[in-house]
């Protein structure tokens, strides 16, 4: 006699034997045991199989198990250890991806967030760098002290015709030496003549008609109005660029380099990613001895 | 320490506060007090290996790793049953070792014919010189077959039907050892059920007369 059983009949069948339906699925499985003979056959199939299972010889053990003093000294110092090293597996493979990031993102980039405060970081680089450079176009000149030009031997040169226009005349006469040995000269610097500028520039007089000159502060210029004085703005490169009062100059942010020219944040980024693979695998390792 | 708790092939019967008083021992580092728990369970923890794995030796190292790993985690036993927990270091010791002999195939020690090259189940050189009783006899026989079927059987399905059956664990118990929920534990034992109903009935006379299975429904 061959029926059809379906999968869940059997699950139901083989927990009826062990007792461990719920009233409502026993009084179910009951119910299918009187109505189909079938399944009442294969329920005595199991009841036997289960018997026959029960009644499996138990092997006796060949040996103790019990462990011998050695055991108790091992609980392990490795075992303490994954912890540590997944936790430090983690913290560096975040700092790896940050460092990561700061390079690709400009927002993670520390050089920018010192912008954001001009209280706090405008002040310093125009006193470093660019102001210092450029500025000084109208500044009070500082004096300068030239050193005196010194000949050995006689003038550097002698000109030999030609002179670019000028007259011998005009070149002074004790560099001008036919051989021996001449003693040096020493041609002391002119003191510079003071460039009077004038405080007020002279008005010119317009024709009726001609158009209205340039102030001065427009952009064609490159003049930046007195609000925008003192910013920074950013350029699509790594420079940027500093608005002072006349002139816009570019700050340059150079990035530290390896000596062969690898950017530390990535050479940084490359060993934390590296140390968080080590540690991942030491650990990993570590557990997986453990457990045998 | 071990030593003077003796060779024991036999479960120790403990009772539930006796354990419990152990199972706190053993806790706080007491190798006296966990060999008495492993005096108790290594009879079940040898032969649960043994019907997974179908092979002594590899049962016997899969105990021993069973009870090292178990002195080493349980400080991680959370109440419970023990024997299920201690079962659970036990099935996956053998997991362990069935990938272990999955990896590095062994080849078995015994002679082989010479003209066929077949294998000798029970070579001269090995037998055993003591006549057998009948009933003796008969046991092996059952024995053999259900060790046969049991192997047969996919390895996940092995571990239930083999607390469920042969060491009379419940459910929640099996459930708790394996590791799995009581859905699944009920699925795999039926299954399990199943074929090893098909494939004792194959052994037909081998088997003692009050356990012959008949042939009476298909699984769908």
């Amino acid at each position: 006699m061959k029926e059809q059983i379906s999968s869940q009949e059997w699950i139901l069948l083989s927990s009826y034997l062990d007792g461990e339906l719920n009233p409502r699925e026993k009084t179910r499985v009951e119910a299918l045991l009187r109505t189909r003979p079938e399944i009442h056959a294969v329920y005595q199939s199991l009841v036997r199989t289960k018997s026959v299972l029960q009644r499996t010889p138990r092997k006796s053990v060949p040996r103790n198990f019990t462990l011998s003093a050695e055991y108790s000294r091992q609980p392990q110092r490795s075992l303490r250890l994954i912890p540590v090293l997944r936790l430090s597996s983690a913290v560096a493979a975040f700092m790896s991806v940050f460092l990561v990031l700061s390079q690709l993102i400009p927002a993670f980039s520390p050089a920018v967030n010192r912008l954001v405060s001009p209280d706090m970081a405008l002040q310093p680089m125009q006193e470093e760098s660019a102001v210092m450079e450029f500025a000084p176009a109208f500044a009070e000149p500082a004096p300068i002290q030239e050193p005196p030009m010194v000949f050995w031997g006689g003038p550097p040169f002698v000109p030999q015709g030609g002179m670019g226009g000028a007259a011998v005349g005009s070149i002074p006469g004790d560099m001008v030496r036919e051989g021996g040995y001449a003693p040096p000269i020493v041609i002391q610097p002119q003191a510079e003549k003071a460039i009077e500028v004038p405080q007020t520039l002279p008005e010119i007089a317009r024709q009726p008609g001609e158009e209205e000159p340039l102030t001065g502060s427009g952009p064609i210029l490159g003049v930046r109005e007195p609000q925008e004085q003192g910013k920074i703005l950013d350029s699509p490169t790594d420079q940027r660029m500093l608005v002072t009062g006349d002139a816009e100059v570019f700050a340059t942010e150079s990035e530290p380099t390896t000596p062969w020219g690898i950017p530390i944040a990535y050479v940084g980024a490359i060993v934390l990613g590296t140390l968080a693979a080590a540690f991942m695998v030491t650990a990993l390792i570590l557990k997986k001895a453990s457990r045998l | 320490m071990a030593a003077h708790l003796g060779r024991s092939g036999h479960k120790k019967d403990l009772t539930d506060m006796d354990e419990a008083g152990l199972i706190k021992d053993a806790i706080r580092g007491d190798l006296d007090a966990f060999n008495r728990l492993v005096l108790t369970y290594q009879e079940m923890a040898f032969n649960l290996a043994f019907r997974m794995l179908n092979d002594e030796t590899a049962a016997e190292d899969a105990t021993q790793n069973a009870f090292i790993s178990a002195y080493r985690h349980i400080g991680g036993f959370r109440g419970g049953s023990f024997k299920a927990w201690i079962m659970r270091m036990v099935t996956n010791s053998c997991y362990d070792e069935l990938r272990r002999l999955h990896r590095r195939p062994t080849v078995p020690l015994e002679p082989l014919h010479v003209e066929d090259e077949e294998e000798i189940e029970s070579p001269s050189w090995l037998a055993d010189n003591q006549p057998s009783a009948e009933d003796e006899i008969e046991i092996q026989e059952l024995e053999k077959a259900i060790q046969h079927c049991i192997a047969e059987l996919p390895v996940e399905f092995r571990a239930v039907v083999v607390m469920i059956d042969v060491q009379g664990f419940n459910y929640s118990e099996a459930a708790q050892a394996i590791g799995h929920p009581l859905g699944t534990i009920k699925s795999r034992l039926a299954r399990a059920r199943m074929r090893l109903r098909i494939c004792l009935s194959g052994f037909g006379e081998l088997l003692p007369s009050s356990f012959r299975l008949g042939e009476e429904a298909e699984f769908s």
